[in-house]
């Protein structure tokens, strides 16, 4: 048997092998010395076998998880789930989780912050996610389901949700979902989140590092998809309005986070509509502004070789190209390279004539404005709508931007997430909800009407 | 809760989205039929024409058909006059709201290229369902409101009530007829919403009811204002009236030039008739000729249609009206005797 | 099939990419003056930055001949939306008026909301006045003399076809001197200081005035007038405070209601037959003037100095 498994495996060289040999039976040993813990093998399991004469392991051994297994095919996929395989006198086959920890610590996350609250993030282990969210909700009614999904790579997927308050039609319909995909590896959540959403550019699934978002979104009555080897949690279903709230919002006092909540949603707007505007103006109508202005205008667009649109069009791109180079870029080069796309973008191109100065600033403000989201499915929607708004308002005017408005508006509510509709609370119109949307009251409970069936609010 | 919010529509969305609908006709119809009649024969229309349309509102709910496309399915005739008077309809409201931009807001550019753009717009939320109509038309009110309010609170100083006097009452002509008409019509295309699919249909019916009432009352002091910001022989003259007004306000002496932001509202209007419409037209010929793309055929059948006429008659709109208005009252009452 | 549609339709309206033009060529109209003489003499004035603008004269038989000849001499496209400022010369008569009212009602792009003044003497000097400063002397006027306040186009052509009969602020071309105001279309005269401040009472436009009866002045403050309307006459009722002696009071009631009277006796009264007439009284009625100065104390105590 012992062979079978060697060969199995393929003879590699990472697959430790050990026989003790007592009077009346002989034990082997295997392992996978780069997935298990080596001391603790030692400590538990090759110094009692050694000095205790008992056939029966699993008295021997008190280590946590012990288990029986049939054939040896089964024997080598455990070994790569980082058991160790005990043979007992070629015909018992025992199996002993000793997995190592590969991970890193518990340690601050970096996209989503915030400046009060708990700054822990989830990390790659799936065991320290669930408990990083079961010490937070202390209770009976939150459960967690496991599937394995992936033909080659074997990931665990987890989905935790309360008992209690979730529905059950929007469970199963979950569940069916995520039986129903096929794919080779799942290395990370963007896979699953891929496979989850339907095809649009709105963002129909979330997803978060933090733990305490995950809680708050549980106790919602949604649901969580943890995945092992993966540092970002999907949460199921969202609705528009969940992207307008960050963690902050829950740490502070009611009143400055409707301020900020309502400055992010001008932010929103700004960020798609205001290059548009800014063409629409200076091409087919410039009756909206004052005279003042306009003369200014004209003086910064004589000198300007290209049309207004070319102008902003190129702006956008060179700015689009510096915010993924910022990202790439390590951090010892990073200073010189942000220096040198300031000073081009801004001072030289000015300088040189080729761009007016007050296109970059309607630029550099949408963009800014656009930073205000830290999700990056949000950011990635406002890119798409403003070129398009930006065409309309060169091709029509204001008119332009009306049709965008409309257009953007029908697609948010032709949007249903996991048969919600997106456009929760606001329609339909449920008043309790209003409390959290962008307006922030004092409330004691914190339940979705819209998900939960059984315990009253 | 899920299974309440999912295909049905409740009743407070569906009423704010009669509230737009009752509104639409207004920069294209009521507008010009105010022009040449004095205060106190507008003032008597608007009367005649709001007890007309709760009476026509209450016979219609009364016997609400169950469900409206799976009864057409077998009258072949009455859904293909239903859908000519539909086609006439929205040619029209087309035709007459794209003069309108291309007036104020893209002087230069042809009629044909801005009715191409907003059909497709409208096709474009036509095509998703009437569910994300519903949805989207709730949403665009919160701008329509605000619109409302600035336009009517930036321009209270400009009102003289000396405008509005004489109060006499010399009748010749009641145009109540057109305002019941244009009024009631849209409201008709909301018939093909089977009845399951309503949540509480009683309140349904006591909500339109009152966004009726709500609405006559603001086209009451809509019109009233206009009138006496402009005054009776100055309003008869002008071109658009109710831009006219818009052009007079000024915020903090720097915000001036608004009222071309400020139509906004009436590109809302316009855009919901338009696409309701479509959708209506499209569910009904779905019922006699249904193949892949009937969703097409009819839009270009409209795009063909809108480009060869320039100018629709508004005789012709009435008649097409007042048949769409008895044929929907008959397909009811014999639903009933059957 | 979607993609298709649009696919092919932004192909199409990417044509439509051409139909503006741009704002460098656009001819910004700040001010324009307008003159009579056997034919129409139309000055225009055209900014080009902030500080510097241009001035062109076009003569033509009608409006529509000046303005499209200004057209082919100017490099750029004419743009009326940003008029400011109407001038219109003392020579001007009823046809004259009509045309210019038709004008611009037929433009679709001018907003009728610009001011308009008259003077005696269009020249190109005068049209060099940014059109603020002009609208700076009519606020000053109408808080200290009471003489004219800024009237804008939109309500002269409201106050002509209401009753035949507008009242626009008339300024010197020589020391920029509000003058009063003067009656058009229907009668063609310059009003005098008291009927200019009675006129302007009679609309309610003055808030403080300082009158300047035998080289001494007085200053009425919180002034509000109503038209009251009774069966056989219309009463032009102004109450105002005033800080000072009772003997000053009756001064000032002699001398505004005999400019009142005065202003009745020679100049037409269109407007308050127009009023009349929307309060449904029929007849001849009697037009009356009612003063009532409320005296305020004078503040007593000595300052410290």
């Amino acid at each position: 048997m012992k062979e079978e498994i060697i060969n199995y495996c393929g003879n590699s060289e990472d697959i430790v092998t050990r026989t003790i040999s007592k009077k009346d039976y002989v034990l082997d040993i295997i392992f996978c010395e780069t997935l298990s813990d080596s001391s603790f093998i030692n400590e538990l399991i090759l110094t009692p076998l050694n000095i205790n004469d008992n056939k029966n392991i699993s008295e021997v051994i008190t280590s946590g998880v012990l288990k029986e297994i049939d054939d040896s095919l089964t024997a080598a996929d455990e070994l790569f789930l980082g058991y160790t395989i005990i043979i007992l006198d070629n015909n018992k086959i025992y199996g002993i989780e000793t997995k190592k920890d590969l991970d890193r610590s518990v340690s601050e996350s970096e996209v989503e912050g915030s400046i009060s609250g708990p700054k822990d993030a989830f990390l790659e282990n799936f065991n320290t996610n669930v408990g990083l969210i079961r010490k937070r909700i202390r209770n009976k009614n939150l459960r967690l389901r496991t599937v394995n999904l992936g033909s080659e790579s074997n990931t665990k997927i987890g989905i935790c949700y309360m008992n209690d308050i979730v529905d059950n039609e929007l469970l199963n319909k979950v569940l069916e979902k995520i039986t129903s995909i096929k794919n080779d590896i799942i290395i990370d959540g963007a896979y699953l989140k891929e496979q989850l959403s339907l095809k649009h550019l709105f963002p129909d699934v979330n997803q978060t590092e933090r733990p305490d978002l995950a809680s708050y979104a549980l106790l919602e009555g949604k649901i969580c998809i943890i995945i092992d080897n993966s540092p970002t949690v999907l949460i199921i279903p969202t609705f528009f309005i969940d992207f307008f709230h960050t963690a902050d919002d829950y740490y502070q006092k009611s009143i400055n986070t409707t301020f900020i909540r309502i400055l992010r949603v001008i932010a929103f707007m700004i960020a798609i509509f205001l290059p548009g505007y800014y063409i629409s103006i200076t091409t087919h109508n410039p009756t909206s502004i004052p005279t003042t202005l306009l003369l200014s205008l004209i003086n910064q667009h004589i000198a300007v070789p290209f049309p207004a649109f070319f102008e902003i069009l190129l702006m956008t791109i060179a700015f689009e190209i510096l915010r993924e180079s910022d990202v790439r870029i390590p951090n010892k080069v990073g200073s010189s390279a942000s220096i040198l796309g300031g000073l081009i973008l801004g001072d030289a191109a000015v300088a040189a004539g080729i761009i007016s100065p007050i296109m970059i600033i309607v630029v550099a403000i949408s963009a800014i404005s656009a930073f205000v989201f830290p999700y990056n499915s949000i950011v990635n929607l406002i890119r798409y709508y403003r070129f398009f708004i930006l065409l309309l308002g060169a091709l029509f005017g204001i008119f332009g931007l009306f049709i965008g408005l409309v257009i953007l508006i029908s697609n948010i509510s032709s949007i249903t997430s996991f048969g919600y509709p997106y456009t929760y609370p606001f329609v339909p119109l449920i008043k309790e909800d209003l409390k959290d949307s962008i307006i922030k009251t004092e409330s004691q409970s914190k339940r979705n009407p819209l998900l939960t069936k059984k315990r009253e609010r | 809760m899920i299974i309440l919010y999912k295909d049905k529509y409740t009743s407070f969305e569906l009423a704010i989205l009669i509230f737009i609908l009752l509104n639409s006709t207004f920069s294209t119809v009521i507008i010009n039929v105010i022009k040449n009649h004095s205060i106190s024969e507008i003032i008597v229309s608007i009367l005649i024409s709001f007890i007309l349309g709760l009476i026509y509102l209450l016979i219609i709910f009364k016997n609400y058909n169950e469900d409206l496309i799976e009864s057409l399915k077998r009258k072949r005739i009455t859904s293909i006059i239903l859908i000519t008077c539909a086609f006439i309809m929205e040619l029209f409201f087309l035709v007459n709201s794209s003069l309108i931009f291309k007036d104020i807001l893209l002087p230069s550019i042809d009629n044909k290229i801005i009715i191409l753009v907003f059909l497709l717009a409208a096709f474009f939320l036509a095509s998703k369902g009437l569910k994300s109509l519903v949805i989207s038309s709730n949403l665009l009110f919160i701008i329509y409101l605000l619109i409302i309010l600035i336009s009517f609170s930036f321009n209270i100083l400009n009102v003289d009530p000396i405008n509005l006097l004489p109060i006499e009452f010399k009748i010749n002509k009641l145009p109540f007829m057109s305002i019941f008409l244009s009024t009631i019509s849209p409201l008709l295309f909301l018939l093909i919403i089977p009845k399951n699919k309503i949540l509480n249909f009683n309140d349904y019916k006591n909500k339109v009811k009152k966004t009726y009432v709500i609405f006559y009352i603001y086209l009451f002091t809509k019109i009233l204002f206009i009138i006496s910001i402009l005054g009776i022989k100055y309003l008869s003259i002008i071109k658009y009236p109710e831009i006219t007004i818009l052009k007079s306000i000024n915020i903090f002496n720097f915000f001036e030039r608004l009222e071309e932001l400020l139509i906004i509202n009436i590109f809302i209007e316009n855009f919901i008739l338009v696409s309701l419409a479509l959708l209506y037209i499209i569910t009904l010929t779905k019922n006699i000729i249904n193949f892949k793309f009937t969703n097409y055929l009819v839009l270009l059948l409209i795009f063909i249609l809108s480009i060869s006429f320039n100018n629709i008659s508004l005789t012709l709109f009435y008649i097409s009206n007042i048949i769409f208005i008895i044929v929907n009252l008959f397909n009811y009452k014999r639903k009933y005797r059957s | 099939m979607k993609k298709i549609i649009i696919f092919i339709a932004v192909f199409f309206l990417l044509g439509c990419s051409n139909y503006y033009t741009d704002i460098n060529n656009l001819a910004i109209i700040n001010e324009i003056a307008i003159d009579y003489d056997l034919e129409y003499k139309v000055y225009v004035k055209v900014l080009k930055n902030d500080k510097e603008s241009d001035i062109f004269i076009e003569n033509g038989k009608t409006l529509d001949d000046c303005f499209s000849s200004l057209n082919n001499k100017l490099t750029k496209k004419l743009y009326l939306a940003h008029l400011d400022l109407l001038v219109l010369s003392d020579n001007l008569d009823k046809e004259n008026y009509k045309d210019i009212i038709e004008f611009f009602l037929s433009l679709e792009s001018s907003r009728n909301t610009f001011d308009t003044i008259i003077t005696n003497k269009i020249t190109e000097d005068f049209l060099k006045i940014d059109s603020k400063e002009i609208q700076n002397l009519l606020d000053l006027s109408i808080n200290s003399n009471g003489l004219a306040k800024n009237k804008s186009f939109d309500s002269i052509i409201k106050d002509i076809l209401n009753y035949r009969l507008s009242y626009i602020p008339y300024i010197d071309s020589e020391n920029k001197e509000v003058l009063g105001l003067k009656s058009i279309f229907e009668e063609n005269k310059l009003l005098d200081k008291d009927s200019s401040i009675t006129v302007n009472f009679s609309y309610n436009l003055i808030d403080n005035i300082t009158l300047l009866i035998d080289d001494k002045s007085y200053k009425l403050e919180s002034c509000s007038s109503t038209n009251l309307i009774d069966e056989n006459k219309i009463t032009l009722k102004v109450s105002c405070n005033y800080k000072g002696s009772s003997k000053d009071k009756e001064i000032i009631k002699t001398y505004l209601s005999d400019a009142f009277y005065k202003h009745i006796k020679e100049n037409s009264n269109n407007y308050f037959f127009y009023l009349q007439d929307k309060y449904g009284k029929k007849g001849h009625l009697e037009l009356l003037y009612d003063l009532d100065i409320s005296l305020m104390k004078e503040s007593s105590g000595d300052y410290f100095i």
